[in-house]
């Protein structure tokens, strides 16, 4: 793989025009709610940039935030980003194992000391000196701590690398811990999502590489671009919870309406993602679009908040009517919404600390 | 009406919220004519249904130019029946990957970068050279 032309130089190799990247940056752009006007410096510094080599490292994870990245695109526009990486480790998906495989995340730190960026699926189990998951004789723990020495910036996709996810819940055997405990300061994004969303993968890779920076981060580590609102605030069935229409059961008269899925434990209010908007397949549909209530997989500890389908405990109607008009707009829901959102968040889950103690 | 009714008709009226990208889109307009500032206007976040980007297109409408762009997947551009308005759709997986109205004398994914142009004229001339070369073989 050619490290030393930039990106238009190879794309002008293979007869493609800088239209291409013009394309990218409207979508990226468009993706993180950038001004338009900011796609014409995201094009010109994507063709600039040379391929970023890109280091993967899967943990205890199930391999679902990779099936995400790679299954989700087409051959077309949002592929891109594959031409524009150089993925120069990933365990599940090179052609080679073992040996060589080591040898090649050695040799890509190597040729590429202090800009490489380290992506993570899955957390770390750190208990009795992380023996519970090892790759090619190397604990994940030594493994991290190895990799991120001369790394440029760490990107933690998925819930189990940003919190700890499903291997750190209850009664975690393996001491599994999320990334950011790790990191030893380097600079952190988190992208959560069980899975995550690809296009907040890409986008976010695609920032980095065409600004050189970190995109603006919320409290968690999460771009504020992707994990800026809740799904409750961006929800179609808003408007149904506003006027106090819920669905009682999945199959009785108003979950056929498609009215709210509140008392059906969806976590839409508390959980901050871009699911509503962006959803899933290529734009098919999301879960609340499917009939069932957002589990809130995005935020930390979504596997021990109490139950799926219990409602969340804040009273209804307490976020409601100030908000009814500002529902109908969407794009208007803003700094109220959000806010309410997170006060509402903060209730559930103090009372979710209560029930443990 | 029933809240049912009231909530479904909430879901569904969605006119004003087009008419208000209608006066944003004039403003921007009026001020291009002004004083040349070109803007963009991305569709992608806002909460736009079928029915809202139907109704938008059917009043901006088509003017005199319509392109279609096949750079990683399918791109549609057109003027709309107001000058320096300008409808651009890219895209990607079959589903629309970025919607804008341009407002700008000729969106810039229309152009040709003048960085492509010397790869251009290199293959060019190797086209020309091939050319040749094959008249002279047959002579
Ligand atoms: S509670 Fe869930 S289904 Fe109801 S409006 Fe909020 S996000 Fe949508």
């Amino acid at each position: 793989m050619r490290h030393d032309e930039t990106l238009a130089a190879e794309m002008q190799r293979r007869g493609v025009s800088r239209r291409a990247f013009l394309k990218y940056a409207s979508y990226v752009a468009s993706l993180m709610a950038l001004p338009p006007s900011a796609a014409e410096a995201l094009a010109e510094g994507l063709a600039a940039a040379r391929r970023q080599s890109v280091i993967w490292l899967s943990f205890q994870e199930c391999t679902g935030c990779t099936e995400s990245i790679t299954r989700s695109h087409s051959p077309t526009l949002e592929n891109l980003m594959f031409d524009f990486i150089s993925l120069d480790y990933h365990h599940t998906l090179m052609a080679v194992s073992g040996q060589a495989a080591e040898q090649a995340r050695l040799e890509a730190m190597a040729a590429n000391k202090g800009k490489y960026i380290v992506v993570v699926d899955g957390s770390v189990p750190t208990k009795d000196g992380g023996v519970y998951s090892t790759i090619a004789g190397i604990s994940n723990l030594k493994m991290l701590e190895e990799t991120l020495r001369d790394a440029f910036a760490v990107v933690a996709v998925g819930s189990c690398a940003c919190f700890g996810g499903i291997p750190a819940a209850k009664p975690n055997p393996t001491g599994a811990v999320a990334i950011s405990e790790l990191a030893g300061g380097k600079p952190l994004i988190n992208i959560s999502g069980c899975p995550p969303i690809p296009e907040a993968m890409t986008g976010v890779l695609s920032y980095v590489l065409s600004f050189g920076k970190l995109p603006e981060l919320d409290h968690l580590g999460r771009p504020k671009a992707f994990f800026g609102e809740t799904i409750h605030d961006r929800c179609y069935r808003r408007p149904y919870y506003e006027r106090g229409l819920f669905a009682d059961g999945f199959d009785d008269h108003g979950a056929r309406q498609g009215y709210c899925l509140y008392k059906l434990g969806c976590k839409g209010p508390v959980t901050y993602n871009a699911c509503a908007t962006l959803k899933w397949n290529g734009g098919v549909s999301f879960p609340i679009q499917s009939g069932h209530g957002c589990l809130g997989c995005s935020e930390p500890d979504f596997w021990d908040q109490g139950g799926f389908y219990r409602p969340l405990p804040t009273p209804l109607g307490a976020m409601g009517p100030a908000l009814a008009g500002a529902a109908v707009a969407g794009a208007a829901l803003g700094v109220g919404a959000a806010l309410a959102a997170r006060s509402h968040q903060k209730t559930y889950l103090a009372a979710s600390e209560k029930e443990k103690d | 009406m029933s809240l049912a009714c009231e909530a479904k008709q909430m879901l569904e009226d969605d006119g004003a919220f087009v008419d208000a990208l209608l006066w944003e889109t004039h403003a921007r307009l009026a001020h291009f004519a002004e004083t040349g500032e070109i803007a963009s206007i991305d569709l992608g976040g806002l909460p736009m249904s079928g029915r809202d980007r139907e109704a938008l297109d059917s009043i901006l409408g088509r003017g005199e130019v319509s392109a279609a762009v096949e750079v990683a997947g399918r791109s549609e551009v057109w003027e709309t029946g107001f000058s320096s308005v300008w409808r651009v759709r890219h895209f990607g997986d079959g589903t629309i990957a970025a919607d804008l109205i341009e407002i700008t004398s000729c969106p810039s994914i229309l152009a040709a970068d003048r960085r492509d142009a010397d790869n251009a004229a290199r293959r060019l001339a190797e086209a020309l050279e091939a050319k040749l070369g094959n008249a002279e073989t047959l002579a």
